[in-house]
């Protein structure tokens, strides 16, 4: 009697552990959604504010038809993305060129006087510091994620319920380069 | 905008009084194993010489009698301490939620690591806000840090004119090394002086001196019409019942003379004996409460005031509580003579198994029930009476001459999601002060937040080091 009574609450026990468990990597997991929806609305903000920029900029400098036509590719890409790191990767690529078409108003003093441009500069470089936050928070919050299902004893609920790790929005190679003004894309 | 409802900064200010609260269960603990120490022995052998599950939970009820008849006091004069403390740290953080929401993710531009401070808890905590602000400082560039861990502004902080007067004050005492770590008044009037003159909040003591908001403008009203019919009316029944309960009250006179040659307790038995007189007696003291119910009742609805201690109103409950243990002891005592009366039969000398047979009589154990929860009672109004100077010195350690306005309340509340924000989407209480780079503003909340203490510690470490 006494062992039945023993194995009983020990079993209570187990499920209350296991019931805690699991609501705290839910937990944990929707605010790892919520904030790769938070570093997807931002580079969704920049993508919107590129067509702008090349708008301004077109009268001053005259583009390759394929590099407009890569901005477009990179664009939707960063729009119509299945995933946060997939969105990630294209826009670092939309952001390179991005530096490049601002990196033109030391070659053009006229286009450094327009207000349209300054203020489209202003607005990508402060979306640009909002992309790195959220890719910072969004880090830390997948970190804790991963580490939650990865100790005992949140890990056996992470096995039982199959929480599955997060990937890191990590920096590409080709985004650690420095920003160099390629003559090949544009012509002046 | 309504208000919604209220939300309380988790702060070291609350958390201390939490903690104190915690370790005040290790009264009960060090007596319940003094009172197993003390009884080891007996209890050993009444077990020996009567084993099975009955006596085993006689001794450990007696035990836990044993435990909470010695604990009793000193635990509710420490919980009533604490709890006053507690409830006073806990109005400081405390501020009204307008808009409801439990995260905010943009930079809290404006506010200095200080204000934010002060938003947090009507105070300035110089370690923790100092170094939030020297943070704040090297990430904009106007203060550097030597080799030796000494600081020196640098030719952006002379060329800054946007600077608040608090901010230069920290950078030109740090540069010449003698600003005050310990506490600096200087400063800390300073900072507050910015929060006053920016609005954020507002001084108790000199309204003139606060920037005047929309609830100062509005005009005071008085009890209208109606309100005052309705206490007139109420008046007006007292008076009916002062006048029907005349003659009753008049034969109370028996109650408050003690013939000659009677002694107490013969008195006492007397009135026992005439359930109508203290019948009489309870309608007295309605009708005394009736009577302050009038004279304090409001009918307007308007916001809340504080109470001032020792009022009159903030006595109601002590008085009422007071009375209904007065009630109930004076009712209980010809009971108290009957359980004593059975207690004088038990035998003088009898292991824990006999004790629980005799106690186990119904009479007896309803008996044991009332003196146990009138001890707890009594104890609990004891311990009022006797904690009342150190709850009030406790209390008045946090009171405050300041509060929040209106936009105060709402910037608050912009730091309360940030501190939520930060606690739950970021590992920041781990990060180092070179991070400051990485994260910039966000960090420097972290700290002043206390979400990092490890950089409050490096940098009085440093600090220590320099001294």
């Amino acid at each position: 009697m006494i062992v039945l009574i023993i194995l009983a609450v020990v079993i209570i026990l187990c499920c209350i552990g296991l019931v805690s468990g699991y609501n705290d990597l839910v937990t944990l997991r929707n605010r790892v959604d919520n904030q790769s929806a938070q570093v997807d609305v931002q580079l969704k903000r920049r993508a919107e504010l590129i067509p702008n920029l090349i708008e301004t900029v077109k009268g001053y400098a005259k583009f390759e038809k394929t590099t407009l036509t890569d901005i477009a590719a990179l664009r939707s890409k960063v729009m119509n993305a299945g995933s946060t790191s997939e969105a990630y990767e294209a826009d670092a690529k939309l952001g390179k060129v991005c530096s490049q078409v601002l990196a033109l108003g030391e070659s053009y003093p006229e286009l450094k006087a327009n207000t349209n441009f300054l203020k489209l500069q202003e607005e990508l470089s402060e979306t640009e510091n909002k992309i790195v936050m959220a890719r910072q928070f969004y880090n830390d919050t997948v970190t804790k994620y991963n580490t939650a299902i990865q100790v005992f004893p949140k890990s056996v609920a992470a096995g039982l319920f199959r929480f599955q790790k997060r990937d890191l929005l990590e920096i590409a190679p080709t985004e650690r380069e420095a920003i160099k003004i390629d003559s090949d894309t544009f012509r002046f | 905008m309504r208000p919604k409802n209220k939300k309380t900064f988790e702060l070291s200010s609350t958390k201390k009084y939490k903690q104190y609260e915690r370790k005040l269960w290790l009264i009960p603990l060090a007596c319940l194993l003094f009172t197993a120490v003390c009884s080891i022995e007996k209890a050993f052998d009444d077990f020996i010489a009567n084993p099975g599950i009955a006596t085993l939970a006689g001794i450990i009820l007696f035990l836990l009698l044993d435990t909470m008849v010695l604990s009793i006091f000193p635990f509710f004069v420490g919980e009533i301490i604490i709890r006053a403390g507690l409830k006073s740290a806990i109005q400081n953080c405390t501020i009204t939620s307008m808009q409801d929401f439990d995260y905010y993710r943009d930079k809290l531009t404006g506010l200095s690591p200080a204000t934010i401070s002060i938003l947090t808890d009507l105070e300035v905590e110089q370690k923790k806000d100092v170094a939030a602000s020297i943070l704040q400082y090297e990430n904009l560039g106007l203060l550097a840090e030597k080799a030796d861990h000494t600081y020196y502004a640098t030719p952006k902080y002379y060329s800054c004119n946007d600077l608040n007067e608090s901010d230069r004050y920290l950078i030109e005492h740090l540069e010449k090394g003698d600003f005050d770590w310990e506490n600096d008044t200087q400063w800390k009037q300073l900072a507050m002086d910015e929060a006053i003159a920016e609005g954020y909040i507002a001084n108790k003591s000199m309204p003139w001196q606060n920037q005047q908001t929309e609830d100062s403008l509005q005009p005071k009203k008085g009890t209208p019409l109606k309100g005052r019919l309705i206490k007139l009316l109420l008046a007006a029944i007292w008076v009916c019942w002062l006048l029907n309960a005349s003659p009753r009250i008049v034969e109370l006179q028996p109650f408050f003379t003690v013939a000659p040659g009677t002694s107490l307790e013969e008195h006492m038995n007397l009135i026992y004996s005439q359930p109508e007189l203290f019948l009489k007696l309870v309608e007295m003291f309605a009708l005394g409460i009736a009577a302050l119910f009038i004279i304090y009742f409001n009918p307007v609805s308007r916001p809340k005031k504080k109470k001032a201690a020792g009022s009159s109103k903030g006595c109601l409950v002590p008085l009422v509580i007071v009375l209904v243990w007065f009630g109930w002891a004076l009712s209980a005592l010809p009971r108290m003579n009957d359980f004593i009366a059975i207690l004088e039969t038990a035998p003088e000398s009898a292991s824990f198994a006999e004790q629980a047979v005799f106690l186990s009589q119904p009479k007896l154990m309803l008996g044991c029930i009332e003196v146990v929860a009138l001890f707890i009672y009594t104890m609990f109004i004891i311990a009022h009476v006797i904690a009342i100077f150190p709850a009030m010195d406790a209390m008045r350690k946090n009171r405050k001459s300041i509060k929040r306005t209106d936009y105060g309340n709402q910037m608050a509340e912009c730091v309360y999601g940030m501190k939520n924000f930060i606690h739950d989407y970021s590992n920041l209480n781990i990060a180092d002060k070179r991070q400051v780079a990485l994260w910039e503003d966000y960090l420097v909340y972290a700290v002043v937040l206390e979400e990092n203490e490890e950089i409050v510690k490096e940098i009085s470490r440093m600090r220590r080091e320099v001294l």
